[in-house]
């Protein structure tokens, strides 16, 4: 096993060490932004935002403008359309999330059928970890940096607007601004990683390590940690083990995502019962 | 005295229905008002349109001399909802974090909550007897024990107005006459003007200054405090109370003043 | 607020009417086109259209059901396409798997009325190493010009037992092409006798007949199905192969994106260039005059440029 590993030593290649960098970054701000819109019940806002920015990627091909500023255009315009829909159903947050999506498939359908050169509109919604131009990387940095930067600035206001918006208000946050920030984060964060490493990574990264964090999290601080964490972790494993073993990367993160949840909630089980079983016993 | 709130001809209602209809009133500064009336009378529906949650349909309101519009110094208001516990439960914050976060206005934009803030929130948990549940998540309390921490939360910003809209249903008994004695205390002590919303006639008879009754989308203040006679309470609630008050005659202002 | 979300609304709506009455004329003018007496030729892709093109000239109305531009392998007929399909005389498609939809179609047409074939049929086809791609066998067989004369044979003769009138004007296209088919497979020789390398490396395992014919190997990224996407190993082991054998060039396909093939090429390297399987054109091309014939040269080209 060591020998096979030296002898193919996965960072010779520039395109895996991209993929460690562009994967560590994505799977730190992800969860950041994740733990909020899951909070907020709100946890298909990955996939209702990516597939409102293929009816971007296509509204762009078709009018001539650049399908990436479509996308994240389509994108932003969707996550608002999200929020403002959440405030007419305030209790049913996934009403939201359901027409903004089909609303989005829906665009994309029609849409895709206007563009005369598929492959454009292929190339523009394929996104793969183990394949990251140098542009890409850039971005990812420069959108890391931004979304780090506002999550540590805007933290007790985000933790507090998610908790209680009305009591955040009271309070005196500036709530309008801080959500409008919010929002348009996510929409390009979004819709920008959903180009680069896939829908699916993307909108699994928000969601999965989340999960696993609230089942052992004590507080809001280290749900954001363990989930950045559980994130870090199943980027990381999932790129070596897609490499030494030869499975598609996209699809060996999200399951060890899934095998630490699952991890997790035996773990808490089996705490859980010997907690019990040490009860009965001294009591007996 | 310094009014720091004033209603004039407010109207308000859900869709068509009428809730509130050309209500006119002030509390001024250092007013402890006591708001009864029978459910559905609306007064939860005022404390929400004092607080900007909901819009009037006609009317104005100022707080703290500034329209409401205008208004943004929200943070020298306190609010304790309804059935606080109606937030998300399993929403994996601890006491400490919910208290904290409601010192915003003393830490300010970007900043992080000092040694003095975490002082702060000791002492508002401590005011309301929950300091050694700081750490625990708030979804893991009782409904009383949850009800007090949002207590504490609005007791760490040292609000100028503080409205309670029921804040001691599902609190014990003993709990409950400290809530009153310390809500009386600041009243008193610090000067804090309080809204209190409340079923509980006693209590509020014993501890407000003012008393407003709302009723018929009306709603009267008796001032100066006039006792509550059982009758008047009876009109208001549509059954019988004992109460330990001298009579006052309450029932026939609410007709005039209202039609 | 509400009324914005009211205007918002509106506007989705009459894009949607918009759309809806824009695709509606489409499928009229289709349906137009089917009476003016010629034979009516629906095909599955570009390059069966293009095959029945030279044979059928101005004697048929051809109907192409993936649109110019898009990637076959995974393309979905439409409730339209179906409807459509009904009112061909010929259909024609490639077979072999190339289009995992039509079996679906065919069983939901009539087929007394359509005549169909399978240009493929009959063709010694390469089995497919890699099986759990669910293919058996390799598609791409018109990529070798002798076996792409098969297919045109094929198209002939079911045009003229469907329109023997016209036999005589099949007969001389066809005679016509197979000549200049010819004259490809030669220039192909030639060519590639000049090579020193016989490695390429491509996006998708389109080539094998091209390299059986020629005498050269293809090492794909993607298998025989188009795009998904590569395990990090795969790229790994393309690379290492690519370095070894000092590859210039890594190909890719206008169809597909060319992610992948830019992310190996900058890993060893080597530039990229487009290797055309034809599977489809773009509307540009079609108009720029190209055609089976002209995309072969290019390919070949582009292959000259790699291996040389
Ligand atoms: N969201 C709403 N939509 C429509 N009507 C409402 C809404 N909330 C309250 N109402 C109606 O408005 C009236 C006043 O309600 P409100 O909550 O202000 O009563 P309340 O005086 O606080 O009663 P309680 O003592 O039960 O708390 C009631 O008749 C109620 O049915
Ligand atoms: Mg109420
Ligand atoms: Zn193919």
């Amino acid at each position: 096993m060591l020998e096979m590993i030296q002898n193919d030593f996965i960072f010779q290649y520039g395109f895996m060490q991209r993929a460690f960098i562009v994967g560590i970054l994505i799977a730190v701000i992800t969860p950041c932004i994740g733990v909020i819109v899951v909070l907020k019940r709100l946890s298909m806002t990955g996939d209702a935002l990516s597939h409102s920015s293929l009816a971007g990627v296509a509204t762009g091909l078709v009018a001539g403008v650049n399908p990436i500023l479509g996308a994240i255009v389509f994108s932003i315009a969707a996550a608002f359309g999200i929020e403002r829909i959440r405030k007419t159903f305030p209790k049913y947050s996934e009403v939201a999330i359901a027409i903004i999506m089909s609303t989005g498939i829906g665009l994309a359908g029609i849409l895709s059928g206007f563009v005369k050169n598929s492959a454009a509109f292929g190339s523009f919604l394929f996104g793969s970890i183990v394949a990251i131009s140098d542009f890409e990387l850039y971005i990812v940095i420069g959108l890391s940096v931004l979304v780090t930067l506002t999550v540590v600035l805007l933290y007790k206001e985000l933790f507090y607007m998610t908790f209680d918006e009305e009591a955040a208000r009271l309070a005196g946050m500036p709530t309008a601004i801080v959500n409008f920030i919010f929002t348009l984060l996510t929409a390009i964060t979004i819709s920008i990683s959903a180009r680069t490493v896939g829908t699916l990574v993307i909108s699994s990264l928000m969601v999965i390590p989340v999960a696993s964090a609230l089942q052992v999290a004590k507080s809001f601080r280290q749900t954001v940690l363990y989930s950045v964490t559980f994130a870090v972790t199943s980027t990381v494993l999932g790129l070596f083990i897609s490499y030494y073993a030869g499975f598609k990367p996209g699809g060996t993160i999200v399951l060890i995502g899934i095998i630490i949840l699952v991890s997790v909630l035996a773990y808490k089980n089996i705490v859980k019962k010997a907690l019990i079983q040490r009860t009965v016993k001294v009591n007996l | 005295m310094k009014k720091v709130i004033e209603a004039k001809h407010l109207s308000f209602g859900y869709d068509n229905k009428l809730i509130l209809e050309n209500i006119n009133f002030s509390i001024d500064k250092g007013d402890y008002l006591g708001i009864i009336g029978s459910n559905g009378s609306g007064k939860s529906t005022l404390i929400k349109l004092l607080l900007a949650t909901l819009k009037p349909s006609g009317g104005e309101i100022k707080i703290l001399g500034e329209r409401i519009d205008k208004f943004r110094r929200w943070d020298k208001i306190g609010y304790v909802s309804q059935k606080a516990n109606s937030f998300n439960t399993s929403f994996p914050a601890t006491v400490e974090e919910v208290v904290a976060a409601n010192l915003y206005s003393r830490v300010g934009l970007f900043r992080r909550p000092g040694k003095e803030h975490r002082k702060q929130v000791d002492n508002a948990l401590e005011l309301v007897g929950m300091r050694e549940y700081k750490s625990r998540l708030i979804g893991e309390l009782s409904g009383g024990q949850q009800q007090r921490v949002f207590i504490a939360r609005v007791l760490v910003s040292q609000p100028e107005i503080m409205f309670l809209d029921e804040p001691t249903v599902g609190i014990d008994a003993k709990s409950e006459e400290a809530v009153y004695c310390m809500l009386a205390r600041l009243n008193k002590e610090l000067g804090i003007t309080i809204v209190l919303i409340s079923h509980d006639t006693s209590a509020i008879t014993v501890h407000a200054n003012k008393i407003a009754c709302m009723g018929n989308k009306g709603l009267i203040i008796h001032d100066p405090k006039e006792k509550m006679t059982e009758e008047f309470i009876t009109e208001l609630y549509g059954y019988g109370v004992n109460l330990h008050a001298h009579r006052h005659d309450c029932r026939n202002c609410i007709r005039k003043e209202v039609v | 607020m509400k009324s914005n979300l009211v205007k918002t609304a509106c506007l989705v709506l009459v894009i949607g009417l918009v759309f809806a009455v824009g695709c509606s004329k489409q499928t009229s003018e289709d349906v137009k086109a089917n009476h003016d007496g010629k034979l009516s030729v629906h095909t599955s892709f570009y390059t069966m259209a293009d095959f029945a093109a030279k044979i059928g000239g101005d004697k048929i109305k051809i109907t192409n059901l993936v649109p110019s531009g898009t990637e076959p392998h995974d393309w979905e007929p439409a409730p339209k396409d179906i409807a459509s399909l009904e009112k061909a005389d010929v259909f024609i498609y490639n077979g072999a798997g190339m289009e995992g939809w039509v079996e679906k179609i065919l069983g939901s047409i009539n087929n007394e009325k359509t005549t169909v074939l399978e240009a493929s049929k009959g063709l010694k086809l390469l089995e497919n190493a890699d099986k759990d791609e669910g293919l058996q066998y390799d598609p791409h067989v018109w990529l070798n010009p002798a076996l792409a004369k098969k297919q045109l044979e094929a198209i002939k003769n079911t045009f003229v037992s469907v329109d023997s009138a016209n036999k005589s004007y099949y007969e001389k296209n066809y005679n016509e092409y197979i000549l200049k088919f010819d004259e490809l497979d030669k220039e192909y020789n030639q060519t590639v006798a000049s090579f020193s390398k016989k490695d390429l490396v491509v996006a998708h395992e389109a080539f094998g007949y091209l390299c059986n014919a020629y005498g050269l190997k293809q090492v794909a990224i993607e298998g025989l199905g188009a795009e998904s996407e590569p395990t990090p190993a795969r790229m790994a082991e393309i690379s290492k192969f690519a370095k070894e054998n000092e590859v210039k060039v890594i190909f890719f396909e206008e169809l597909i994106s060319p992610k992948i093939a830019e992310t190996i090429a900058s890993e060893v390297g080597a530039a990229t260039d487009v290797l055309n399987p034809l599977e489809g054109l773009s509307d540009e091309q079609v108009k720029a005059g190209k055609e089976y014939l002209s995309v072969m040269r290019d390919n070949l080209k582009a292959l000259e440029r790699a291996l040389k």
